[in-house]
């Protein structure tokens, strides 16, 4: 008995410490103001890197686990993949709720070669969505978890993508994305 | 007091205590290995419904409630927006309708969540409150102490030192090749 009681007390210790350093990383609140997605997608790119808090309507959850979702702005077209990073997951009852994220938005350069490999995969019937650049569309795993009839734009997609690389200055066509470190409003 | 037979306590007592966690690490891992043909979290739904087409560019919230109750599933309205598609991407409760008025069909899709499959699997991919987290890491070592403890309990011929180095060669080798040959 007495040696039970030293097993969980050593196990308690390591939960009480543990508990302890979390406490102490807490992350700050936030003071920084909402932005809507068409707001911070033409702001983009002068906070990469920076700490954000966007507010829209999520569209799209990763069917799988959740791991990110899309958020949407005025229309289809302007919208913004959350990952969810430190807020764990996203859950399939927020599709279509109106949230609010803080989070570190990143970006990812698409260039000639990503489209490409976008665009042969994709007449392969094999499609791969690089980075997501293609939004949520076209991934195979659709028919065993649901979705399957978001996949039909993913063409159209890619040629949007070659348009917009056509009129890049930099050689590539930036695609953001939040680094999820808060969920402000569910 | 005997080295060894500390130890078998220490094994014995942690050993009763991860017995929980090491369910839950090993159930939901299986579903998750599997989920290219099931989806572990998720039941899907399937339904769809034809309904009289028209070019109607803008729909009010009766008149998408008007449709979502011809469906057997009775999908309850959150939201509602037209695509450039022509296209009507209705959000309801757990889940989604696809509404094309001008092929007078509407598809919904429901997730409903699997239930115990659905929590034990949030465990394991520690999307839960920061708490577990460290909850799941004090277990894990808790659960590494009683697999490395395990290794030294047994003296003779079936210990570690007879067949017992096997089997753990054996079983850090299967992983290996699969690391070498597989993932390179």
């Amino acid at each position: 008995m007495k040696k039970l009681l030293y097993s969980f007390l050593f196990a308690s210790m390591l939960l009480s410490c543990a508990n302890q350093t979390n406490q102490k990383k807490e992350d700050k609140p936030t003071q920084l103001a909402a932005l809507t997605v068409d707001e911070l997608q033409s702001k983009a790119k002068d906070l990469v890197g920076k700490e954000v808090v966007v507010k829209g309507t999520v569209t799209h959850v990763c069917k799988e686990a959740g791991a990110r979702c899309f958020v949407m702005g005025s229309n289809e077209d302007i919208n913004i993949r959350i990952e969810a990073g430190k807020i764990g997951s996203f859950t399939q009852e927020q599709m279509g709720s109106d949230i609010e994220v803080r989070g570190t938005l990143r970006e990812v350069q698409i260039d000639e070669s990503d489209i490409k490999e976008m665009q042969t995969s994709a007449s392969e019937g094999t499609p791969v969505n690089k980075e997501h650049a293609l939004g949520h569309s076209g991934q195979a795993m659709h028919n065993v978890d649901g979705g399957k009839h978001d996949s039909t734009s993913q063409a159209k997609k890619l040629e949007q993508m070659n348009q917009k690389l056509a009129e890049s200055k930099e050689g590539y066509v930036p695609v953001y994305y939040i680094d999820g470190i808060e969920l402000v409003k569910k | 007091m005997n080295f060894r037979k500390t130890l078998r306590s220490l094994h014995r007592d942690f050993g009763y205590f991860v017995v929980g966690i090491t369910f839950v690490y090993v159930v939901s891992g299986i579903a998750m290995n599997h989920r290219q043909d099931w989806n572990p979290h998720y039941s899907v739904i399937n339904e769809e419904i034809t309904v009289p087409s028209n070019d109607q560019m803008e729909y009010s919230k009766d008149e998408i409630n008007a449709i979502l109750r011809k469906f057997v599933n009775h999908p309850v309205y959150k939201k509602h927006y037209i695509t450039k598609d022509a296209t009507v991407k209705i959000f309801v409760e757990e889940g989604t309708v696809i509404y094309t008025p001008l092929e007078g069909k509407a598809e919904l899709e429901l997730l409903k969540r699997r239930p115990f499959w659905f929590q034990i699997n949030r465990l394991h991919l520690a999307q839960t409150d920061r708490a577990w987290i460290w909850i799941s890491d004090a277990m894990s070592i808790i659960l590494l102490f009683v697999t490395i403890s395990g290794l030294f309990l047994l003296k003779g011929k079936y210990g570690i030192k007879g067949r017992g180095l096997w089997l753990t060669a054996l079983g850090i080798v299967v992983p290996l090749i699969c690391i070498l040959f597989l993932l390179t």
